[in-house]
């Protein structure tokens, strides 16, 4: 029985809209609340696809992208500001989360709108110069630009607002118009990031380059056929059904950038210090609940797991503390329950805190192909004869290893296997700039490289004369310029 | 209706069954199935399969499987005017048409089949007609009956709630219905039980006084319709060893109905013939029988039972 | 009373069969649990306090078996510290997952009395896999036959059915399509995919054919495949009069391409109109899945009554422990019809249980199911499996 219900806005353009022509899509939350999100429609559509957004942000110098999202960030850094306060009560009453992580959430969003430094930085490990979207950079013998591939689609993850975030900064900063379509699990993350555009400046062109809408998980209907059908490049998370469905209605000739469906495990020598092992290990299975792709769901454990079970248990129980879970729905807590009770029946050994905010499952790294997450650590034995390697596969994103010193050489059994990102234990949620996201560097993704080569005029490292190229032919001196 | 032949004949049948029709000179047919096992070896034997009342050939489907499994060539027939193929009406069925029948096919396998002696198996109230036709035949090497009627006049009385054997010919109702849906005309049954002598309570007696042949009668301790002691009465125990009742807890006429009980049931029937094959196969006719039964060689599965019922619903239907 | 089950016999050994007085033998084959399921009265029309009664006795019996001939399980049950089995309640006899049978042989009798294993139909992942013995195999078919009468009372010679998936030939080992298939066994019977616009068009042409034929016609089939059927003939022009000449019964997933669900009483109206039905109760649906060994049958109603046999509860998803009648919960089942594997389940179906009167006016305890079990980790399964249906 469903007690309050709240009706969502869309986003086209920027701008908030209340009206909803092709009618509503409705759900319960976790927390029991009606909900309903309006379906995109026409009208919209045919606003969204005029050029100017796409245009006007293309025209946008890079540094005015990035100030005007530290301007946002600022805002969300700041506990008075309404926009953060109303988000983190939504992800409260709406999506369940404990005010401790709905909390942290918001302080993420802060964090990466107002880390320009690092938003330059990323820029410019990934695409080779932080000016390449502005200017003709020298490359040896050319000079190159980045432009943006024009507009991209975004179907949004449910499970982390940071991620929809990232996915939206990502676009911007290469300055692609963004669509993004809401996950109906979380429909609040996208559209609480274009009011607090709005709130900066309602005509700035990044406000106006993005636009929120929504349509059921592979059914996007006529309206939604068009935005795919406009999108150059695709950003699609999820589960596997939601990336393979993208690579599926995707325009031939569009990039189609996928994340996700991953998981992550640890590798834990604790049998030096076993409470810093523990309380690594419990950041990574607390951090987001495990919903997301880095967060740890298995840990291999030296020398044995029940030695590490009392001082797991008591960092699990910190973190109860410090960072509650979120509020489990009626279906997550289900799976739990479903596992625990497989668990017991193979015999394997199993801890839950009193409250049932965390569980400790010993069993073979078999068991793991189901796993229900909400903080369910299984813990395998980690015999001298196992090899790293093959635990992993291309479907493992994050490895987090403890101690970082001790174990550091596991990275090359690992990543060879299929592995993207090896990490400490306890780091697994810090994207450090710099490094790959699920193999790639996604910025590249979202871009098109444009050269200008040299004139004959200049001389190439390999030859000291001219290049007169009618003349060689005439002479016949081709092979004299082989190096 | 057409029907898919190549499907039909993917069916991996646990018995092989062939329909022959025995045509009679008056034009009418009678249907009969032979069922034999599958495997090379030997025939233990062949028993004939008699339907009860308005049973139809493919309900018997179970008790030819377990009997093919275990080495018997099975013949089964639907008798004249009666549910099945064969011509008639089952309106206007009479005791005395179903002792033709049993006799036409009796005469047709020794004729046609080459079949001299056989072991004969008859259900309820084809087990009356069966009493009889052995006490007179006497080329029937054994006799089983299942809840086989001995008293017919007491179970009519229990089936109709009503003794119309009683009743004067001008007073029966044109019809009388059977399990709700059967039509039957009273006039010709009737008649024909009072003027062919099937209706004393003694005559099954008499006539199983004159018969020598090995009995295995099955009866249900919760049958409404045939009670144990008029069988008792009738076989006479007592003076012959050669005959046995075998007594099924928990069971109603309907022995099908609870297949647990079947199944124990037809692991003894089977066990039964067997043990039977072996003791009239020597000079034993007055011998006792043994005091159980051998164990089956091998027992039809669930999917063997199925597979047999579909196929032979699927060969008789109309 | 107690009696062994025979089928724990090996062949030719006497089930219970004992010599009594000269040339009488007795054969005492009863069991309780067979003796409730193959009664000459259907269970149904039992009042409430005597089916929990009855209930209870076959469960603790069953319970009583399978810890003695299912290691696995035993092992289980002692480590979960229940108490003995007469003394345990029975919201506390320790449940199975279902999703064991996907990574682990659960078996309560000798192998060489399985008869099959049969599989889940799911095609993504890994099937459930579950034997079943002639003694399961056999219940399975009593429970749909003492059900039957919730639908109609039907002379076997006067139905038809079309069976809306393959036949017996084409069956396998999957549990879904063998049990429909089986209806063949009882009624007349052919069986057609709707695989394609040909195929619909020889079913819809097939139906109309045995309404001239037949006193009655049954189609069965996945929710899906009748919608299919009926928006074929509905492009196609053909609008039937069956009258109370139909069922339509349906059996398995509630879901459509793409994972939607098809809503049930649309579905009933839509089916009513394009067979022209008399009502809307000739549009009946039935539960059952490869773990669970008894079919439940919806009255007219549109109650899914729940046979004694079988001890139903919903579950709190954190404790499982039985929730209140009316609330939802997951789905647990203690069929005690189940003779090859310990059929004490706990499932991935969220639904209510109700008990009492019903609006049929029987007596007795119902289910309805809501939905399946949609965990965050287990998402992206069920969009496949719509989609592989769909195909056919
Ligand atoms: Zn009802």
């Amino acid at each position: 029985m469903t007690t309050k219900s709240k009706t969502l806005p869309s986003v086209v353009c920027g701008a908030i809209v209340r009206s909803a022509p092709a009618g509503y899509h409705a759900s319960t939350t976790v927390t029991d609340h009606g909900l309903r999100v309006p379906l995109l429609a026409a009208r919209d559509v045919d606003a969204i696809l005029a050029p100017e957004p796409r245009n006007d942000l293309a025209e946008l110098p890079t540094q005015e992208i990035v100030n005007f999202l530290y301007a946002v960030g600022q805002n969300w850094k700041s506990s008075e500001y309404v926009r953060r306060r109303l988000y983190i009560r939504d992800l409260i009453n709406q999506l369940g989360y404990s005010p401790e992580m709905a909390k942290l959430e918001a302080n993420w969003i802060a964090m990466i709108l107002s880390s320009y430094a690092g938003l330059y930085d990323i820029i410019e490990s990934e695409l080779g110069h932080r000016f390449i979207l502005d200017e003709w950079i020298p490359r040896e013998e050319a000079q190159v630009r980045a432009y943006p591939k024009g507009r991209s689609l975004h179907i949004m993850p449910g499970n982390v607002p940071f991620s929809a975030v990232v996915s939206v900064v990502r676009a911007l900063v290469t300055k692609n118009q963004v669509i993004a379509k809401s996950s109906s699990e979380d429909p609040f993350t996208p559209v609480a990031l274009a009011q607090s555009f709005a709130d900066v400046d309602a005509d700035h062109p990044v406000t106006r380059a993005l636009s929120v809408v929504y349509w059921p998980a592979g059914e996007p209907g006529e309206a939604g056929a068009r935005v795919i059908a406009a999108s150059d490049v695709i950003c699609a998370w999820g589960g596997q059904s939601a990336v393979d469905w993208a690579r599926e209605v995707a325009r031939p000739d569009a990039e189609v950038v996928r994340f996700g469906p991953k998981r992550s495990l640890a590798f834990v020598d604790a049998s030096e210090a076993p409470r810093d092992a523990a309380r690594g290990l419990a950041h990574d299975v607390c951090f987001r609940d495990q919903r997301a792709c880095f967060s740890s769901q298995q840990a291999f454990i030296r020398p044995t797991p029940a030695d590490l079970v009392p001082a797991l248990s008591e960092a699990l129980d910190n973190y109860t503390e410090i960072l509650p879970p979120s509020a489990q729905g009626f279906d997550d807590r289900g799976a739990r329950a479903l596992t625990l009770a497989e668990a017991r029946f193979l015999g394997f050994d199993c801890w839950e805190a009193r409250d049932g905010s965390w569980a400790i499952i010993h069993c073979p790294p078999s068991f793991a192909a189901q796993h229900p997450l909400s903080r369910t650590v299984y813990l395998h034995d980690w015999p001298a004869d196992l090899d790293p390697g093959a635990q992993v596969s291309g479907d493992t994103q994050t490895v987090a290893l403890f101690p970082w010193a001790k174990l550091r050489d596991l990275r090359d059994a690992v990543c060879r296997a299929g592995v993207s990102r090896v990490v400490e234990s306890g780091m697994s949620n810090v994207f450090r700039p710099g490094g790959a996201h699920d193999g790639m560097f996604p910025l590249q993704r979202l871009v098109r490289f444009a050269s200008t080569e040299l004139p004959s005029a200049y001389v190439t490292k390999v030859m000291t004369v001219k290049i007169e190229q009618t003349k060689f032919l005439e002479q016949d001196r081709f092979v004299e310029f082989i190096p | 209706m057409p029907r898919d032949e190549k499907s039909e004949s993917e069916i991996p049948a646990a018995v092989t069954t062939e329909e022959s029709v025995l045509r009679l000179d008056d034009g009418r047919q009678i249907v009969i199935w032979h069922s034999r096992p599958q495997s090379e070896a030997p025939l233990r034997g062949t028993v004939l399969l008699a339907p009860g009342f308005c049973g139809r050939m493919y309900s018997l489907a179970a008790t030819a499987a377990y009997l093919c499994a275990n080495g018997f060539a099975v013949y089964r027939y639907d008798p004249l005017d009666h549910r099945g193929p064969s011509s008639g009406e089952l309106a206007d069925f009479t005791m005395s048409t179903g002792r033709f029948s049993m006799d036409q096919v009796l005469d047709w396998l020794a004729r046609e089949r080459g079949v001299e002696s056989l072991g004969v198996i008859a259900t309820s109230l084809s087990a009356r007609i069966a009493y009889r036709v052995a006490s007179e035949r006497a080329k029937i090497r054994y006799l089983v009956t299942a809840v086989g009627v001995t008293d017919l006049r007491a179970t009519l009385t229990r089936v109709f709630g009503v003794d119309h054997m009683a009743s004067p010919p001008a007073e029966l109702p044109p019809t009388v219905v059977f399990e709700d849906r059967h039509h039957i005309r009273t006039l010709g049954f009737a008649t024909d039980a009072h003027e062919r002598g099937w209706n004393p309570a003694a005559t099954t007696r008499v006539e199983l006084d004159r018969a020598t042949l090995p009995i295995v009668a099955f009866i249900a301790r919760d049958d409404d319709w045939v009670l144990e002691r008029e069988v008792e009465e009738a076989l006479d125990l007592a003076n012959h060893p050669e005959r046995r009742m075998c007594k099924l807890e928990g069971s109603g006429h309907n022995l099908a109905k609870n297949p647990r009980i079947a199944q124990a049931m037809l692991r003894e029937l089977t066990g039964a013939v067997m043990a039977l094959e072996n003791c009239t196969s020597g000079e034993v006719q007055r011998a006792a029988l043994p005091p159980s039964f051998p164990a089956l060689e091998r027992e039809p599965t669930f999917e063997m039972l199925t597979t047999q019922v579909i196929a032979e619903r699927r060969r008789s239907t109309r | 009373m107690t009696h062994a089950a025979p089928t724990s016999h090996p062949v030719g050994e006497e089930s219970g069969a004992a010599a009594a007085d000269a040339g009488v033998r007795i054969i005492d084959a009863r069991t309780a649990i067979d003796g409730l399921i193959f009664a000459e009265d259907p269970w149904y029309e039992l009042p409430l306090d005597r089916q929990r009664e009855l209930g209870e006795a076959l469960i603790r019996q069953a319970l009583r078996e399978h810890l003695a001939r299912c290691p696995a399980y035993r092992d289980y049950y002692e480590r979960s510290g229940a108490a003995e089995p007469e003394a345990v309640a029975l919201a506390d006899i320790p449940l199975v997952s279902t999703r064991v049978f996907k990574f682990a042989d659960l078996r309560s009798v000798e192998p060489e009395a399985v008869e099959r294993w049969y599989r889940s139909s799911g095609t993504s992942g890994q099937p459930s896999r579950v034997p079943r013995d002639r003694a399961s195999l056999e219940r399975m078919v009593g429970s749909v036959h003492g059900s039957v009468g919730l639908l109609a009372d039907w002379d076997e010679d006067e139905v038809a059915v079309i069976n809306l998936g393959p036949g017996r030939e084409r069956v396998e080992d999957v549990w879904f399509q063998y049990v429909m298939s089986l209806i063949e066994a009882l009624y007349w019977s052919e069986s057609r995919v709707p695989r394609d616009e040909a195929a619909l068009d020889e079913i819809s042409s097939l139906a109309q054919a045995l309404l001239a034929d037949y006193e009655h016609l049954i189609v069965v089939g996945p929710p899906f495949h009748v919608l299919d059927l009926c928006e074929h003939m509905e492009r196609r022009g053909v609008q039937l009069q069956a009258g109370e000449r139909a069922t339509i019964l349906t059996a398995g997933g509630w879901k459509r391409f793409g994972g939607r669900a098809i809503p049930k009483p649309q579905f009933r109206a839509a089916v009513a109109r394009r067979f022209g039905l008399a009502s809307e109760a000739q549009v009946r649906d039935v539960f059952n899945q490869v773990e669970l060994n008894t079919v439940l049958f919806e009255c007219e109603a549109h109650e899914k009554h729940v046979p004694p046999w079988v001890h139903v509860a919903a579950r709190d998803p954190e404790t499982l422990q039985p929730v209140g009648f009316g609330e939802e919960g997951m789905m647990s089942y203690l069929d005690a019809s189940c003779s090859a594997y310990p059929c004490f389940i706990v499932t991935e179906d969220v639904g209510i249980v109700r008990q009492g009167r019903c609006a049929c006016g029987r007596e007795g305890t119902r289910v309805e199911i809501l939905r399946r079990l949609e965990s965050r980790a287990a998402k992206g399964c069920a969009l496949k499996m719509g989609q592989i249906h769909a195909k056919g």
